[in-house]
C-alpha cells in the first residue's frame, strides 16, 4: 500500500517499564485539547488486561477470510479511565493523599501484577504505539475514506478534514490505538511523530527511551537495524499477527527468564518462568525460533566475544538505533480505497 | 384525523388512480399556511396532515461496530411526518419514539440521537431519483443533519454522491432543531428550508424526500441508522407536474404491482446467488448489497430498474479495504490486495463502470412479481 515502510522494533528484554516514552509522547502530543485521557504510547504489564482494559477482546482486524471483523469502541468510564487529580493542596495541611474521585480504571491499572504464584510469578512490560499496519483495520473501517497511509513511509494518518468523528476506525483497529477527541469531535492517533521524521529525527518515544529498547528505520533498507532484526535474524515479531493487519511495530520477545523454584525453593532446571506458550499467544508461532536465535547468539558471544545481533541489541550508541533518511514530504490526500472518496462539488440546477 | 381528511381530499382531486394511491401511501401533503412554524410545539402544526413512515435499520452495507450491529434486526421505527409551507419556506416536523434521550458526553463510546432529511439536488420529470443511501455519482443529494449536543442541538448540511462521500456544504437557508419530550418519550425534529436557496429550488408541487433517525443508545451513527425510502412532499398550491407524479408513483398504477407470492420463488432462487435476502444467506455478507431490508428503503422504480438495467443506478461500493484477498499477491510489507469478489461494480475502462449484476431480461410480469415480493404492501 505504501512505497516504503518505516518500522519500529522494541526489545522487551530491555524494557524496565519506566514510562519515559509515555510521558515524552504525552507532553509532545496529548496533554491538551481533549486528548488528556489518551495515551498514543502506553506501557502495559503482561500478562494483564492492558490499556484500554481488555483491548485484546474487543474485536476489529480481519478474519481468516480477509473480511473486516466487527469491533467495540472502548469507553473512558470502563476501559480507558477518567483522568484524575489528587488533593495536593490538602496534604500540605496534613491531610492524607486522596484521589479527587472514586477510581475505577486507568492506564496501567494492573501494573506489575502479572501472573503466576509466588515464588514463580512473572511479568514483563509491553510498550504499545500505533502499529502503522500494512493492512490497517482503521483504514478499512472508515466509511469516509478519511484514513490513509503515507506513500513515502507508510505512516497511517487520519485526514482531519474528512473525519466526522464516527469512530468506526476505533472499532476496526484490533489494537485500540485510535482515540476519539470529544472536544474536536475527531478521531486521532499516534502519528509516528511524522514532523520529527521529516527532519530526520526518531519519534519522541524512541528518542527518550532510557532503556534503549527502540530501533527505528525503513524495512527495505538492508543496513537498517529494523531490517536486520526483523528479516535477517528474525528475532523481532509482530504483536498478534493473527489480527491480520500486518503490524510494522515488532517486538524482540522476552527470554523465558530464570528457572522456576520447586516446593523446596530449589531451581527447576530447564523450566520456563514466562511460559513460551503465552509468548506465542502474543508473538505467534515464530516465537520459539526467535528465542532460540537469541539464546544461541548470547552463547556465541560468551564463547567467541562476537555477535552482530548482540551488538545490535546492546545498542552501544543511542543514535545508532535510528536510520531515518529524511524523506521528501509529498502533499497527499486521503485515498482509503479505489474511487471511494469523491469530493463532491456543489451541484445545483441552473 | 385532519391528516386523513387531507389525504383523501388530495386523492379525490387527482385524476390518476395510481397517483392517488401513491400519494395516499407515500405522499406527504404539505398545506400552505401564512408562516411556517420553526418550533416543534407551534400551534400551526395542527394544520398539517400526519403521515407515518417507517425507518428501517440500514443493512445494505455493513459497518464494523459490534454494539450497533447487535440491533440490526430490530423493528423499523415509525416516524410521523408533518410538513407545511408558506410560499417562501418549507417546514418539516418528524416525531418518533425513543425510550432514551441520548445526548453525547465527552466519551468515545457516547453517541447522540440525531435525525436527517435528504433531498435530491436535481429532480423533476425524466430525472431518476438518486440512490437512497447518500446518492450516487450520477445523482447527488443534499442532506440536512440535526445532531443532539450536550445542550441543545446543531445542524449540518452536506452533499453526497454515494456511501462515504458526504461533504459539508452551505446551500444555506436552513434552520433546524431537535427536542425531546420525556413525557411522551418522543423526539421531535423540525427542518426549515427556504424553498429556493443559492439557486437550489424545491418550490415545486412534488419534491422527493427521505428521512433517517439515529438512536445513540444503540451506538448508532453514520451508516448505522434507520432510514426511509424516497417519499414525496406534495406542496399545496404549487405546480405538481402530473407527468412527474406519474413517474414517482410507479408501482401503484394499473398493472404495476405484481404478485408477491409468485415473486418469492424467483427471488429466492436467483437473487440469493449473490445477495442476502430476508433471513436467507448462501454467500458471504456483502458480496453484493444486502436485500434484507431493501423493500423498506427502495422505491418500486428502483427495484424494477435494478433488475432489468442494473447499470442505471450503481450502488456505490463501500470501502473496499474491508475485504482482503487472502493468499493474494502481497507488497513487500505484507499488504494484501482488495478481494475483487466484494467489488459491486467493474471498471470497463474509458471512465465507464458497470454493475457486476447482469441485466435480467425477464418478462415484465415476472419482474413485477419479484419487486412485489421485495417490497410488499402494506410496508412492514
Amino acid at each position: 500500500m505504501s512505497t516504503r515502510q518505516l518500522a519500529m522494533v522494541m526489545d522487551l528484554n530491555k524494557c524496565i517499564g519506566c514510562q519515559t516514552c509515555t510521558v515524552s509522547c504525552k507532553t509532545q502530543w496529548t496533554n491538551r485539547d481533549g486528548r488528556e485521557y489518551m495515551y498514543w504510547n502506553n506501557v502495559e504489564t503482561k500478562p494483564g488486561k492492558g490499556y484500554p482494559a481488555r483491548w485484546e477482546e474487543m474485536g476489529g482486524g480481519f478474519d481468516e477470510t480477509g473480511a473486516l471483523r466487527d469491533g467495540e469502541v472502548p469507553s473512558k468510564y470502563t476501559d480507558y479511565g477518567v483522568p484524575w487529580d489528587y488533593n495536593l493542596d490538602d496534604i500540605m495541611r496534613g491531610e492524607a493523599l486522596e484521589a479527587q474521585q472514586k477510581l475505577k480504571q486507568g492506564p496501567n491499572w494492573d501494573e506489575d501484577q502479572g501472573a503466576g504464584d509466588h515464588p514463580n510469578s512473572y511479568l514483563f512490560y509491553l510498550p504499545r504505539i500505533c502499529n502503522h499496519c500494512s493492512n490497517p483495520g482503521c483504514l478499512a473501517a472508515c466509511p469516509r475514506g478519511a484514513i490513509f497511509k503515507r506513500d513515502q513511509d507508510g505512516i497511517v494518518l487520519v485526514d482531519q478534514k474528512r473525519c466526522e468523528g464516527l469512530r468506526y476506525c476505533i472499532a476496526g483497529c484490533p489494537y485500540k490505538k485510535v482515540y476519539f477527541n470529544p472536544k474536536r469531535f475527531k478521531s486521532e492517533k499516534c502519528i509516528f511523530c511524522f514532523p520529527r521524521i521529516e527532519k530526520g529525527l526518531p519519534p519522541a518515544c524512541a528518542q527518550q527511551c532510557v532503556g534503549r529498547i527502540r530501533f527505528v528505520g525503513f524495512l527495505d533498507d538492508v543496513d537498517s537495524q529494523v531490517h536486520k532484526l526483523v528479516h535477517k535474524y528474525k528475532v523481532a515479531l509482530p504483536l498478534h499477527q493473527e489480527y491480520g493487519t500486518q503490524p510494522n511495530v515488532f517486538y524482540v520477545p522476552p527470554l523465558p527468564g530464570p528457572p522456576k523454584f520447586d516446593k523446596n525453593g530449589k531451581p527447576i532446571e530447564g523450566s520456563e518462568r514466562i511460559p513460551v506458550s503465552y509468548l506465542e499467544e502474543l508473538f505467534g508461532p515464530e516465537t520459539k525460533n526467535a528465542l532460540k536465535t537469541l539464546q544461541a547468539e548470547m552463547d556465541k558471544r560468551k564463547k567467541t566475544g562476537k555477535s552482530e545481533l548482540m551488538d545490535l541489541l546492546i545498542a552501544y550508541k543511542h543514535e545508532e538505533m535510528f536510520r531515518i533518511e529524511t524523506p521528501r514530504p509529498k502533499p497527499q490526500v486521503a485515498h482509503g480505497g479505489d474511487g471511494l472518496v469523491q469530493i463532491v462539488k456543489r451541484k445545483v440546477p441552473a | 384525523m385532519i391528516g386523513a381528511i387531507l389525504v383523501v381530499a388530495a386523492a379525490v382531486s387527482s385524476p390518476d388512480p395510481g397517483v392517488a394511491a401513491y400519494l395516499s401511501a407515500e405522499g406527504i401533503e404539505v398545506a400552505k399556511v401564512a408562516k411556517v412554524p420553526k418550533r416543534a410545539d407551534d400551534r400551526a402544526w395542527s394544520h398539517a396532515a400526519v403521515h407515518e413512515v417507517l425507518a428501517h435499520p440500514q443493512r445494505t452495507m455493513r459497518l464494523p461496530d459490534k454494539t450497533a450491529n447487535a440491533h440490526l434486526l430490530r423493528a423499523p421505527t415509525p416516524v410521523q411526518v408533518r410538513a407545511l409551507h408558506d410560499g417562501t419556506s418549507l417546514s418539516v416536523k418528524l416525531t418518533w419514539p425513543d425510550d432514551t434521550e441520548t445526548r453525547p458526553v465527552a466519551d468515545a463510546a457516547s453517541f447522540g440521537d440525531a435525525a436527517a432529511m435528504e433531498l435530491p439536488v436535481t429532480f423533476g420529470r425524466g430525472v431518476r431519483l438518486p440512490y437512497i443511501g447518500m446518492g450516487d455519482a450520477g445523482q447527488n443529494v443534499l442532506v440536512y443533519l440535526l445532531r443532539t449536543a450536550k445542550d441543545g442541538s446543531y445542524g449540518r448540511e452536506y452533499t453526497g454522491a454515494g456511501f462515504g462521500s458526504l461533504t459539508r456544504t452551505n446551500v444555506g437557508g436552513f434552520y433546524g432543531d431537535i427536542t425531546y419530550s420525556p413525557a411522551q418519550k418522543m423526539w421531535q425534529a423540525v427542518f426549515v428550508r427556504r424553498l429556493t436557496s443559492h439557486g437550489h429550488t424545491i418550490a415545486r408541487g412534488a419534491v422527493p424526500v427521505a428521512f433517517a433517525v439515529w438512536n445513540g443508545a444503540l451506538h448508532e451513527r453514520g451508516g448505522n441508522k434507520a432510514l426511509t425510502s424516497w417519499k414525496t412532499l406534495h406542496l399545496q398550491g404549487l405546480n405538481d407536474d402530473a407527468a412527474y407524479l406519474k413517474e414517482l408513483s410507479f408501482g401503484y398504477g394499473e398493472g404495476e404491482y405484481g404478485d408477491p407470492a409468485a415473486g418469492k420463488a424467483m427471488v429466492e432462487s436467483m437473487c440469493i446467488a449473490c445477495h442476502h435476502v430476508g433471513d436467507k444467506a448462501l454467500v458471504p455478507a456483502e458480496l453484493a448489497p444486502s436485500l434484507q431490508s431493501v423493500g423498506g428503503i427502495a422505491t418500486y422504480r428502483y427495484l424494477y430498474d435494478s433488475i432489468t438495467n442494473p447499470n442505471q443506478i450503481l450502488v456505490p461500493n463501500p470501502n473496499k479495504n474491508r475485504h482482503h484477498q487472502v493468499g493474494g499477491p502481497q507488497d513487500p510489507y505484507g499488504a494484501l490486495p482488495h478481494n475483487p469478489g466484494f467489488s459491486w461494480s467493474v471498471d470497463m475502462g474509458g471512465g465507464k463502470t458497470n454493475s457486476k449484476m447482469p441485466p435480467f431480461a425477464l418478462p415484465k410480469e415476472q419482474v413485477l412479481n419479484m419487486v412485489a415480493y421485495l417490497k410488499p404492501r402494506p410496508e412492514k
